[in-house]
């Protein structure tokens, strides 16, 4: 027979599955705060526009002389990846997280170049299960700890501030909101 | 103790936040669309794809949101095939040309199809579509349009060749939505616009995404491409 109560296997439970989440805690919450806020500003990439005018386009005998003339004109190595008009009169030139594009007849340039964030682009990426296959499986074990240190930490303590006590109070309220909001917005 | 209890509390606002991430995805925010052309007899018209969901702001010339505000008030014009199951992804093995789609998008419509060609476009907001260039020409490209968070188009993927899987459907723009993205898109280039030149709903043709492949792009940070210079602001 153990010599230890209920409580005390918690409390190892909680102090060790707590430490095991920290990680994976970590990257959810700055991932969570990113795309929550998704309205307001891409959390994947830094998008960089530069615009400009090259003048008149002339014309060329084929798109891709059309491309190399634009990228020359741009000042810029002139490989690319692939070609597209998006309008009737607007060449696309798609090089590696660069996109150029220019109106032929006013010669108005609009460049994109995209760089995935250093830490939120990979953080969402786990936190949005993109890539899926092993990792749904770690994400729902991360479920599963976060229920259990949810659990588990109902019933550390004992006492008036416990979850007879303050604790109850707490843990109500902490449904209270998720609620509240569902009957605010329904 | 307290450090484990403050760390599990923002677990779980973390876990929370992403879930009201994917729904927001499912349900967009209801938003005017912005259409690109009224519908035609031929419906080759690409689907629209300058909303600006995300600021509720007049589109911008060159800017590539979601679409999914545009798609939000459009109606589907196809019945979803029986067998549209996200979790199967890719069976086909046979590639229907773009090209031949866009010829002729009734005759497929309701279609099971493979396509593959370079991506021309991708959403930047949650990757939820790509637009995948014709073989043929330059000026075509059918879009392909994924459940959010089912498949993650990078930014990273455009100009690499993707392969996609799903069904070729029909969505419809309803007058009234077009009329009124056309406004916006007039408003936001100091131009004036006669609703009444709008007489047809707009007719979009494109594939409803049940499976991707694509060259893994790279998703290390980079360093902004050294080699991209302004444009002069001069004409040459």
């Amino acid at each position: 027979m153990s010599k230890h109560n209920w409580r005390w296997w918690f409390h190892v439970i909680h102090r060790d599955v707590g430490y095991l989440c920290v990680g994976l805690t970590l990257i959810y919450a700055i991932s969570g705060i990113a795309v929550n806020h998704v309205a307001d500003w891409n959390p994947n990439y830094a998008i960089t526009e530069v615009h400009g005018n090259i003048g008149k386009v002339a014309e060329q005998p084929t798109d891709d002389t059309l491309a190399v003339h634009v990228l020359q004109k741009l000042g810029l190595p002139t490989d690319y990846r692939t070609l597209f008009y998006p309008s009737e009169r607007t060449l696309r030139i798609v090089r590696e997280n660069h996109t150029v594009d220019v109106d032929l007849d006013s010669g108005k340039v609009d460049q994109q170049i995209v760089t995935p964030r250093a830490i939120i682009h990979p953080a969402n990426v786990l936190h949005l299960n993109h890539k899926k296959q092993l990792w749904t499986w770690v994400a729902d074990a991360f479920a599963v700890c976060l229920a259990t240190l949810a659990i588990t930490g109902m019933f550390l303590i004992k006492g008036k501030k416990g979850i007879t006590g303050r604790g109850l109070w707490l843990t109500a309220t902490g449904f209270a909101v998720p609620l509240f909001f569902l009957w605010l917005y329904a | 103790m307290k450090i484990v209890s403050t760390v599990f509390t923002i677990g779980a606002f973390a876990l929370l936040s992403g879930q009201v991430m994917a729904q927001n995805g499912e349900k967009p925010v209801a938003e005017k669309p912005v259409a690109e052309k009224p519908a035609t007899e031929t419906p080759k018209v690409q689907p629209p794809e300058k909303c600006e969901q995300d600021k509720g702001k007049a589109p911008e010339e060159g800017k590539e949101n979601c679409g999914n505000c545009a798609d939000k008030q459009a109606v589907s014009g196809t019945k979803a095939g029986k067998d549209v199951d996200l979790s199967k992804g890719m069976k086909l093995k046979d590639f229907t040309p773009i090209s031949d789609i866009l010829a002729a998008p009734e005759k497929f419509e309701g279609k099971r199809v493979l396509v593959k060609g370079p991506a021309v476009g991708v959403c930047e907001s949650r990757g939820c579509w790509v637009k995948l260039r014709s073989e043929k020409s330059a000026k075509q490209a059918l879009r392909v349009k994924v459940e959010d968070g089912e498949i993650v188009f990078p930014m990273t993927v455009m100009g690499n060749e993707v392969q996609a899987e799903g069904i070729v459907e029909k969505t419809i723009y309803p007058i009234e939505v077009v009329r009124d993205a056309y406004k916006r898109q007039a408003e936001a280039k100091g131009e004036k616009f006669d609703p009444e030149s709008v007489k047809e709903p707009l007719v979009v043709w494109q594939l409803k995404g049940l499976g991707a492949k694509f060259d893994a792009p790279k998703e290390a940070p980079k360093e902004t491409p050294k080699d991209a210079k302004p444009a002069p602001t001069g004409k040459s």
